[in-house]
This record gives C-alpha cells, sequence and structure tokens, in this order.
C-alpha cells in the first residue's frame, strides 16, 4: 500500500497535513484517516447527501470528492459546529423542533442547512426546500427539519 | 487499487502535457462526480487523474462578439446561477438548474455532463438544442466539435479524455425573443433522472404567424441527444396555428425512440409524454390559449420557461 | 385537559439528540479497532441453484486476504431465522435467492475484500425457479423448500358470511395487489466484532440484541453467555436490521481469525441482501345493506414470502387480524396463504401486513360509499369501532378507542382547507383512509423486563434491552422513569441493548415499546420508588403513604416538612442489606387464536387514525402530486408530542413513497434497481403541507394511558391517497404504485377523465 501523497487543508478552522493512498475519496480521508465520523456514508453515489460537507464554501459530497481535490481546501464537517460547548444555533434548532429521529441523515441535512445560511441568511421556504432537496431522509418526512431551519433563520433576523 | 497520481494542472498547457507524460492512463477529471462512481466501480480506469478545474481559462463564463463561451471548469452551479446565461440562453440556465442535487451541481461541471455522454444530461439536452460547439485541445492542435458529433454512443464521447482536453463550450446566443423553453419529466421533483427532458427554441417572426427557426432536442430516446429535426421542419415549413403544434408534437413522439425501461416507464408511454410535453411547451411558448382536458397546462410539471 | 405531569405529555428534547447532531453519536460503521479485518460476502447471483462446488483458491491468492470461509466452517449450527430457522448464514447446499450468501472473504481492507469476493468461483447447478405466489402453488412446481411452497396457511371464520352476503343488498368484489418495498434506512447494515477472553463482543444496530445475542450464538457455535451484543446507534430500521445482519458474519471472522472484524455493506447490497415488505394479491368481497351497514366481508389473500420464512408467520397473522379493517362486521371470513419463492425475502416492515390490507379494505369502504351515494366519513363513522365493539377475530374492545374522534377532526380540517378549482390538465380531490392496529405481537406472550438501579449517591440508571431505533424509544422510557421518580430527565441515565447488563425487553417491533416496555419501566420505577419510600418512612418514623416524592426527596406533610432525599433513602436501603435495583416486568394479556376460526383477543389494545389526503392530479401524463395530509391518531396518552407528531410525518412520508413511487423490481428474481439512483423514496420537495392531530384516549394498562404509533401512522396513508386520486379523476387505482404510467393508462380508458 503506497502511502505517497500529502493533503494539507484545513478542517474545522485547524490546519492539518494528511498522508494518504492517493484514491482514497474525501469521505474515506475524514471518516479513517482524520477520524471524523460524524460525516456519513450512505450510499457512495452521490444519491442520498448523508456525507455532504462545505468544502470551501459550498456543499459537496465527500463520497464523490477525490480526497486528492480537496488538497489546500477548507472543509467544514458536523463536529466544527459546535463552538466552546455551545450548539451552532442550527443544531439548537434540530434538537428544538425534534427534528432529529435516527440521525443518520441529520449531519449531512444540516450541512446543507449551513451552506445556504451561510450566503443567504434570511431564505424562503421554497430556498430551504431546495437547499435540503438532495438530502434524503426516510425517518422524518421532512417537516420538522424544514422547521428547524427555519428557526434558525428566524434567530438571523 | 485506483488511480496512483492525481495532479492539478494549472494550465491547460501542463495538463496536456500531464496527459501525454501518461501515455494513454491518465484522465481528465473535472468536477469527479460521474467519474469517481466509474473508476470505483471499474467501469473505467487511469492511473493519472489531471484535475483542470484550477485552470483559471477555464473557469469562466463569457460572451464574445455574439457568442457565449463557458469553460470546462464551470459547475451546473455557476451557469444555472450566471446572469448572463439567465439572460440569453434561459433554456440552459434552466437545464442546469435540474441536474442531480445541488451538492452534485456545485461539483460537476457542464461540460463533464457533455464528455459523460448520457442522452439525458439535461446540461447536454439544452446544448444541443443551442447548437452548441466544444473546443477541444491535444498537443499542437485545435478543433471544435459540434454537440451532435461529440457522441460515439451511450457513455462514449467522441473526446478522448486520456489524451485530450475539453476545453470551453459556446454557442451563438439565440435571436429567437425568448421563446425557449425546458421540459423534465421525473419520478419524483428531485434527486431523480429524469425519464424524458426536451429543450426547445423559437424563432417567429414579428406578427407570430410563422417560425423562422426551430431547433428542438430531446432524452433520453436515442443513444444521445437527440435533434427533432423532423419536427422542427415541419415547424418551420407551414404558418403557427394549434393544429400545427398538435402535429409538431407528435411528430416529435414519432421521430423520437424511446425505449421501454423498467425505471423510465414503457415506450408508448413516454411517447405519449413526448406528445403531451412538446404540445404544452409549444402552446406556452407560443402563448395559445389551452386546449381542452388532457391537454395543455399553464405550467407543465418539468417547469417551461421562458 | 390539563396536563399535571412533570415530563410526560411534555416535548422534551431527545436524550440522544446531542450526540446525534454533534457527529458524535456512534453507529456501527464509526468503530474502527486495531489490527481489524473487513469483509466482504460473496453472493449468489442465481434465483435457485444446488452448490456443487466452492472455489477459494483464487480469493485466498488475493494480495490482502487474510482468509475465506463457507458454511463448512462455521462450528455452529449455522441456521438461523426467528420465526422457522430456515436460513444459512452461509448456504452449504442450495441457494434459494439472489443474494443468498455464499462464502465469506477477509482482507486487510475492505476494497481487498470486494475484490477478492469477486474471485470465489461457486459451481451451480441451476434449479428451475419461482417467481410469484401464483406459480408456486401451482400443482408440480419447483420445491423451493423439502416441505414445499406454503410457508403457512390460516383461516378465520365468524358468523356466517355466505348466508350474511346473500342478504346484503350491495355486494362488492375486487381484487388489489401490493408491490414490493426496501426499508431503505439511511445507515446502511454495518458491526464490528471482537473475540476476546473467550468472550464475543459484537457492537451492531440491533432491534432485539437479546434474541441476537442467542441466535448468533447457535449459529456460529458458542455459548450464549460468551456472546456479547453491543446495541450501537441504528440508523433507521422499520421491521429490518434483524438477525443474519453482518454481525454474524462479523463474529465468525473474529472467531475466526483472532481478529477484531468489521463488515459494512454497501448500499447496493443493502438493497439486494436484506428482507422486503410482503407484496400481497388480496381478493376483497364486501357485503352491505342500502343504509350502508356492512354485512359480511370475505377476504383471500396471497403473499410472497420469498425465499424464506423470516418474519412471514407474524406479518400473515397481523394482516389476517386487521384485514377486514376497524369496522363492527358480524360476519367474516378469511383465508391467507404465504407462499415461498426465489424472490428476495419478506420480512418484517412498518405495518408488518396491514399496510397491504388497508389499501384494500379503505379503497372498499369508499367504493361502497360511491355505490350507495354515502359521505367517506358517514359510511366509516356507522360502521367504525367503538368502545365496545368486536373485531374480525371476535375481541370486544375496551374503552380506549377514539376512531370517530379522529374522523371528526380529520374532516374538520378537511372542509377548513378546501378544495382548489379543477383546470383543464389538473384537477384536485380528497380522500381518506381509516384504520386500527394492534400494540405488540398478536396473539402470543411478548414480554418486556425493564431494571432501574440506584446508586447509594440517589444516581439513577434504568437499563433495558432496546435501542432506539430513530423513533424515541429512549427518550419516552426515560420521560416514563423520570415521571415516576418526580426527577429532572438528566438525572436518569440510561444503558440500551448490552446483553451483559441489560434485561430482555423484546424486540422493537410491532409499535410495542412505549406500550410494553414503556409499562416495564414504569413498574420497575414504582417498585424502586416503593423500596426507597418505606426506608424513608424509617427514616422519619412517619407512615410511608404520608410521604410526598418531589425535587429529589421525601417530604412529610407537617409545615415545615422533613425532608429524606433519594441518596439518603438509598443508603439506608443498602444498609438493611436490600438491593438497590427493581425490576418490571409487562406481558400484555391475549388469548390465542384458533388456528381453524381465528378467532381470539391477539392483542390488549388498539390504536386507531383517519388521514386525509389532497392530490392533485395531472390528468394528461398520470402524475400525482400530495398536497396536504391531514392526519389524527389516537395514541392513548402522547408521551412526546413530537416524537408522536415526527413518527406521524415521516410515516407519512413513507406511505406517499409506497403510494406512488416505490417499488423493488425484479426480473427473474433480480432486483432491477438495487439502489437510491433507480428506487424512489419521497425527498423534501414531494411531501405534503402536514396537519398532525393527536387523539388521546387513555389506555389503561399503558404507562400513563400511552399506545403506540410508529407503524399506525402510516397505515392510512396510501389508502387516502388512492381514494383521493379517485375522487379527483373518478379512477381507481387497485395496484400500487400508481405510478403516473398505471394511472395515465387507467385515465386512457376512464369515461370520466
Amino acid at each position: 500500500m503506497t502511502h505517497d501523497h500529502t493533503i494539507r487543508m484545513k478542517v474545522n478552522g485547524t490546519p492539518l497535513e494528511v498522508r494518504t493512498r492517493p484514491d482514497r475519496t474525501l469521505l474515506d480521508l475524514l471518516r479513517e484517516e482524520i477520524g471524523l465520523t460524524g460525516t456519513k456514508k450512505g450510499c457512495e453515489e452521490g444519491e442520498c447527501g448523508a456525507c455532504t460537507v462545505i468544502m470551501d464554501g459550498r456543499a459537496v459530497l465527500a463520497c464523490l470528492t477525490p480526497a486528492l481535490k480537496a488538497d489546500g481546501a477548507e472543509i467544514t464537517t458536523i463536529e466544527g459546529l459546535e463552538q466552546d460547548g455551545e450548539l451552532h444555533p442550527l443544531q439548537k434548532a434540530f434538537l428544538d423542533e425534534g427534528a432529529v429521529q435516527c440521525g443518520y441523515c441529520t449531519p449531512g441535512m444540516i450541512l446543507s442547512a449551513k451552506a445556504l445560511l451561510d450566503v443567504n441568511p434570511v431564505p424562503t421556504a421554497d430556498q430551504i426546500k431546495e437547499s435540503i432537496s438532495g438530502n434524503l431522509c426516510r425517518c422524518t418526512g421532512y417537516t420538522k427539519i424544514v422547521r428547524a431551519i427555519q428557526r434558525a433563520v428566524e434567530g438571523n433576523r | 487499487m485506483n488511480w496512483t497520481t492525481y495532479h492539478k494542472a494549472s494550465s491547460v498547457a501542463e495538463a496536456l502535457s500531464l496527459l501525454e507524460r501518461s501515455a494513454g492512463r491518465g484522465r481528465v477529471i473535472a468536477g469527479g462526480t460521474d467519474l469517481v462512481i466509474q473508476l470505483h466501480r471499474r467501469t473505467l480506469n487511469a492511473e493519472v487523474l489531471v484535475d483542470i478545474t484550477g485552470i483559471d481559462d477555464l473557469r469562466r463564463i463569457e460572451s464574445h462578439e455574439g457568442w457565449i463561451l463557458i469553460g470546462a471548469a464551470v459547475t451546473h452551479t455557476e451557469v444555472a446561477a450566471s446572469p448572463l446565461i439567465r439572460r440569453h440562453a434561459r433554456v440552459l440556465s434552466d437545464g442546469c438548474a435540474r441536474v442531480g442535487s445541488l451538492q452534485i451541481r456545485n461539483m460537476a461541471t457542464l461540460m463533464g455532463n457533455v464528455i459523460n455522454a448520457q442522452p439525458a444530461a439535461d446540461g447536454a439536452v439544452p446544448l444541443t438544442a443551442l447548437e452548441a460547439e466544444i473546443r477541444v485541445v491535444s498537443r499542437g492542435a485545435e478543433r471544435w466539435i459540434p454537440m451532435e458529433e461529440a457522441y460515439l454512443g451511450v457513455g462514449r464521447s467522441a473526446v478522448d479524455a486520456t489524451g485530450e482536453l475539453a476545453a470551453q463550450i459556446r454557442f451563438r446566443i439565440p435571436d429567437n425573443d425568448g421563446r425557449a423553453g425546458f421540459f423534465r419529466v421525473s419520478r419524483r421533483k428531485a434527486l431523480a433522472l429524469p425519464v424524458l427532458n426536451g429543450a426547445v427554441l423559437l424563432r417567429p417572426d414579428a406578427a407570430l404567424t410563422r417560425i423562422e427557426k426551430a431547433r428542438i432536442a430531446l432524452g433520453p430516446v436515442a443513444a444521445k441527444p437527440f435533434r427533432a429535426r423532423g419536427t422542427e421542419s415541419y415547424l418551420e415549413s407551414g404558418p403557427i396555428s394549434p393544429d400545427a403544434i398538435h402535429e409538431a408534437a407528435r411528430i416529435a413522439a414519432e421521430e423520437a425512440n424511446p425505449r421501454t425501461s423498467r425505471i423510465r416507464g414503457g415506450e408508448r408511454y413516454r411517447r405519449e409524454m413526448i406528445r403531451l410535453q412538446m404540445t404544452r411547451l409549444l402552446q406556452d411558448l407560443l402563448a395559445f390559449p389551452q386546449a381542452p382536458a388532457g391537454m395543455g397546462a399553464p405550467t407543465p410539471p418539468g417547469g417551461a420557461s421562458r | 385537559m390539563k396536563n399535571t405531569h412533570r415530563v410526560i405529555g411534555r416535548s422534551v428534547p431527545r436524550v440522544d439528540g446531542h450526540g446525534k447532531l454533534t457527529g458524535k453519536a456512534i453507529f456501527a460503521g464509526d468503530i474502527s479497532l486495531p489490527g481489524m479485518v473487513h469483509l466482504a460476502a460473496c453472493r449468489s447471483d442465481r434465483p435457485h441453484a444446488r452448490i456443487l462446488a466452492i472455489g477459494t483458491a483464487e480469493a485466498l491468492g488475493h494480495p490482502g486476504v487474510v482468509a475465506v470461509f463457507t458454511g463448512a466452517d462455521i462450528p455452529g449450527s449455522n441456521r438461523i431465522g426467528r420465526e422457522s430457522p430456515d436460513q444459512q448464514v452461509l448456504c452449504t447446499d442450495k441457494v434459494r435467492y439472489m443474494g443468498d450468501p455464499v462464502a465469506l472473504v477477509a482482507a486487510e481492507t475492505p476494497e481487498a475484500a470486494r475484490e477478492a469476493a469477486a474471485l470465489i468461483a461457486v459451481d451451480y447447478e441451476d434449479l428451475p425457479a419461482v417467481f410469484s405466489p401464483e406459480e408456486a402453488l401451482l400443482p408440480g412446481a419447483p420445491r423451493i423448500h423439502e416441505n414445499g411452497n406454503v410457508l403457512r396457511e390460516q383461516t378465520l371464520l365468524k358468523g356466517d358470511p355466505d348466508r350474511a352476503m346473500k342478504d346484503a343488498d350491495v355486494v362488492i368484489t375486487n381484487t388489489y395487489r401490493t408491490q414490493m418495498v426496501e426499508h431503505a434506512y439511511l445507515e446502511p447494515e454495518a458491526a464490528v466484532a471482537s473475540f476476546e477472553s473467550d468472550k464475543m463482543t459484537v457492537w451492531v444496530p440491533s432491534k432485539y440484541a437479546h434474541f441476537d445475542q442467542r441466535e448468533l450464538a447457535d449459529a456460529i457455535g458458542l455459548p450464549t453467555a460468551k456472546v456479547r451484543i453491543v446495541n450501537t446507534t441504528v440508523g433507521g430500521c422499520f421491521g429490518d436490521k434483524t438477525s443474519l445482519s453482518p454481525g454474524y458474519y462479523a463474529a465468525l471472522a473474529a472467531l475466526k481469525t483472532g481478529r477484531p472484524a468489521k463488515m459494512v455493506y454497501t448500499r447496493e447490497e443493502s438493497f439486494i441482501a436484506t428482507r422486503k415488505r410482503h407484496p400481497f394479491i388480496i381478493h376483497h368481497t364486501t357485503g352491505a345493506t342500502r343504509d350502508g351497514r356492512i354485512l359480511a366481508v370475505k377476504i383471500e389473500m396471497i403473499s410472497d414470502t420469498g425465499a424464506y420464512a423470516a418474519s412471514g408467520p407474524t406479518v400473515l397473522t397481523k394482516s389476517m387480524i386487521h384485514a377486514a379493517g376497524p369496522y363492527d362486521v358480524a360476519n367474516v371470513s378469511m383465508k391467507v396463504t404465504f407462499t415461498y419463492t426465489n424472490n428476495p425475502v419478506g420480512g418484517s416492515m412498518r405495518g408488518l401486513g396491514v399496510p397491504q390490507v388497508a389499501f384494500a379494505h379503505e379503497s372498499q369502504i369508499d367504493i361502497l360509499a360511491k355505490e350507495l351515494g354515502m359521505n367517506p366519513f358517514e359510511i366509516r363513522k356507522q360502521n367504525g369501532f367503538k368502545p365496545g365493539s368486536v373485531t374480525a377475530t371476535g375481541q370486544r374492545l375496551g374503552d380506549s378507542v377514539s376512531l370517530d374522534e379522529t374522523l371528526d377532526r380529520v374532516r374538520r380540517e378537511v372542509e377548513r382547507i378546501g378544495t382548489p378549482p379543477a383546470t383543464p390538465s389538473r384537477k384536485y380531490g380528497w380522500g381518506i383512509g381509516a384504520m386500527f392496529y394492534g400494540i405488540g405481537a398478536g396473539g402470543r406472550s411478548n414480554p418486556a423486563i425493564a431494571r432501574l438501579e440506584v446508586s447509594d449517591g440517589g444516581a439513577f440508571t434504568l437499563y433495558v434491552g432496546i435501542g432506539d431505533v430513530g423513533q424515541g424509544s429512549s427518550t419516552a422510557l426515560v420521560q416514563i422513569a423520570a415521571e415516576v421518580l418526580r426527577l429532572p430527565m438528566e438525572e436518569i441515565g440510561l444503558v440500551a441493548g448490552d446483553t451483559d447488563c441489560c434485561p430482555d425487553s423484546g424486540v422493537t417491533a410491532a409499535s410495542r415499546v412505549t406500550y410494553i416496555v414503556g409499562r416495564a419501566v414504569q413498574i420497575a420505577a414504582e417498585k424502586l420508588k416503593g423500596l426507597l419510600q418505606e426506608a424513608a418512612a424509617q427514616i422519619t418514623g412517619l407512615p410511608a403513604e404520608s410521604l410526598q416524592l418531589d425535587g429529589g426527596s421525601f417530604q412529610s406533610p407537617e409545615d415545615p416538612p422533613r425532608r429524606v432525599s433519594l441518596a439518603e433513602a438509598a443508603r439506608m436501603l443498602r444498609s438493611k442489606g436490600f438491593p438497590l435495583s427493581a425490576e418490571g416486568m409487562y406481558d400484555p394479556d391475549f388469548v390465542a387464536l384458533d388456528p381453524r376460526t381465528g378467532q381470539g383477543e391477539p392483542m390488549a389494545t388498539y390504536a386507531f387514525a383517519t388521514q386525509a389526503a389532497l392530490v392533485g392530479v395531472d390528468t394528461g401524463s398520470g402524475e400525482v402530486e400530495v398536497l396536504s395530509v391531514v392526519a389524527c391518531h389516537d395514541v392513548g396518552t402522547a408521551v412526546n408530542p413530537d416524537s408522536v407528531t415526527g413518527q406521524i410525518e415521516g410515516a407519512v412520508s413513507m406511505g406517499l413513497g409506497f403510494s406512488l413511487m416505490e417499488e423493488i423490481l425484479l426480473e427473474k428474481g433480480r432486483i432491477v434497481n438495487p439502489g437510491y439512483s433507480g428506487y424512489f423514496m419521497p425527498t423534501v420537495l414531494d411531501m405534503p403541507e402536514m396537519v398532525s392531530l393527536i387523539a388521546e384516549a387513555p389506555e389503561a394498562t399503558g404507562p400513563f394511558g400511552a399506545k403506540g404509533v410508529g407503524e399506525p401512522a402510516l397505515i392510512p396513508t396510501t389508502p387516502a391517497i388512492i381514494n383521493a386520486i379517485h375522487t379527483a379523476t373518478g379512477v381507481r387505482v387497485t395496484e400500487l404504485p400508481a405510478s403516473p404510467e398505471r394511472l395515465w393508462t387507467l385515465l386512457q380508458s376512464s369515461p370520466e377523465a
């Protein structure tokens, strides 16, 4: 096994240098090399959104992103949202609205929503739905998730 | 083991020389959203990946002397949001807005949508109706290929991504008074492959009596995005009328060749849906009052635009 | 009604919410142990074949491969199956569906394991195969199991349906077909096992850890006491993630290699290898009087249980108990046949056969209403269950029956929302579906045990064998304990689903957790509270019954009160040599079904509900959009209202998928769409506006009056949508899903549309 590539990236604000096999995806890099398992593996074919992370400000699918593509990038994962023990307003809203059930889609959902709110702090309901339309959830029927994002938006007004 | 080397090229020349040095074992990667799956499934193999998304020259959308040019590193999200494209080729921004999911569109490039060579591609279908061309460069050579010649078969591009770089897409700004639309039929409202899609551009005369130019592309009804030439020439051949719209839609359904698929539906149904969607889109674009039951709606499910 | 409870009836945040929101919750796939091997299975690509030889040499020689196992390497029984042990961990003689496991590769990386699994050369002799239940029943059909192709046949007879049918003014007969459906939870199956000091520990998302412990021990060949199952966070289950999960393979590999082992299914494997919702064919005849009273119902049903029994018997029984619907019908006959085929295995899935039969009985009653010119709400109220009504199995219902209330409240909402005007290409309509659903296993014992401990520092820990599968059961169980002890929820710890320290609470299934396990928790908490109260009485010298528990201490009635903290009471108990824990056990009453007549009292309590759906139908294309769903569910008492409405909303999305888009497509036993790209379940854009209403008719035997909602919430959605399509277009869909093409075909031949 070759470990011949070094990747430099900023993950959740921390600069990292990771040596990795060249043919890994960003998802495997995060989960297996860096140990950030909050980003979930749902389908590995870009159809479920469970592996959504924010790369240089955009929501992307870590399962379809070669790790080496992320060389030099800034990545935000679910582990990077809590600050000094305080939940991010989106996390807090998900908790308060009952928008979490099994929790497997939750990290990806929150990052999709965060990518939207970072550029559009007060989106419409349609924009909120569009932002998570690439994230499948089998438990909640999405209703409380949309409501939770709306609740987080209220805090931005 | 999959690819063993990954380069981020900083210029087209560097990308080409990396490909050349890889001697057939290299491959261009842009967004990678299709390619990574193909490499993991071993339906494609490459030892060296040459990432072109950092090449500044390829990241631009620009207009120049009546043409629009889109670089190979431009994503669907960027096309969909581009004021230039939205103003001059709404049919393309609408198609790009329907590709995959938001996360896919953020990574996947419009050029990749062409090179991946799927007949259902929501970006490539409008490009076909726009009669776009792609600029293919190799060491010391460069050529423009019309969209219709960019395909060798389903999933097979005429561009050899192991040695060539498809650098740019261009098309003439349509002089069609904004009469263009995109339709899409799918089994759910997001994250769904198209059962059918289509792009229509019409240039009627000033009095709205005749169509001077019609360009229609449909997918997935053939091995590549399908130019409905019979429908185009019918529309260009006579006066605009409600009957002519129905006849044009009928011709489109007849000349297309949708196959029966367990996932996309039966051939007969899909033909009927071409007829229905074409009728609705043409009515909408030509602003005829709606036909009675079963035909015509203010907004087709695919979301026509003008 | 004013809620006098501290935490019951309040939408407290989930106890597992913080971990799931921050990425800290541990799912099995997140676990990594030093030196572990990674596993991949070689699965049958034949629907029905005899195994002649399994060639493993090439796989063994593949770089990174540590070992390859076949059934011959398994020291145990190699048999699994909760209701009938007819399935093998690794097939030795025969494969019965495309996906049957044949060999297992252990390698240094998951990729190497998968590559090597593809190199295993299985020499098969193909056997004639059967792909439909009708074919399976033909004389001379290829035999899938030695005892034939009928898994089970069951009958029910109440009254004299033949005679009553003759008396009926209207008789309606139709055949309904439902499709095979995938659970499609977002977390694919995963497990990690480690064998150390003679003890096998398996970390796995399980819906029944204690059963997995027994079955795995037997199958792999270890004493039960030497197997520990630790339930990891469950990323959705909906009835699956049951026996023959990757835990069995991980345990086998850990045992054989001496290294920890990990197996994670790919999404495709999750589709191919796991169980499915049973497809049904239902012949349903309803006889009624001119004024709308249902006199008799006759039902014959056949279902495809696939290659193995799995949960087939339970699904069969539950479908039969509920097939006549929530209606008081004096004369009923049923015959239900489940057959084996060479299709994927039918298992437990949310509703256990009842969503299938509800599609039929709710279509029938709407057709009847139309025939008689009656309002769909009225005909349901006229025939619907009320306290004291008698079910098709002859069970007289108790007081917790509020079907009427759910019908009335849904009707009011429907009238409030109204129907948009039709356009030339788009028609709108409302439809309704009603249901009843028995909580727990049908006609058999299904006990739960829970244990509550207190430390001598006064810290409480609740132990249950059951893990939260996402539905919020852990939160509900802690709420129940906290309520009894009048403590804030944070002061009660929870250990769930670890067989080394938790009691057997039974399975997470049949909407039984809040009702049965919750009751066991309540009993345990009351027992422990009683012990502590006695201790406080001894300390104060006051009669125990005079002491009130609140805010962490027992208080005497005088002013100022004397206080004894729970910690002091616990220390007193300990000093007297009492254990600082109490167990609660609950097993609801039942009367087993008579094997011939199907008469009995299978469940102690039932949930009731009505849902209404507003659809817009594109009459040109057959596309259906669900615009609104109004759901009203009688849950006894809502322990956590947000959890209840969360279950309703999630179930409606699953019901919407079942109605319109979800279908496992098979071609000679092969799944054509084994993944999310070809299996369509609803996205956020497909969801309707939701109105979720809770009706509360407290159940005397439930904890604080609670029943269940997880499955009931799914059951009325499909009939509501299908009936709405009929209201909008006049077209009656009798086969699911109501895909655009299917509906378009019906619309083409409909005079009304």
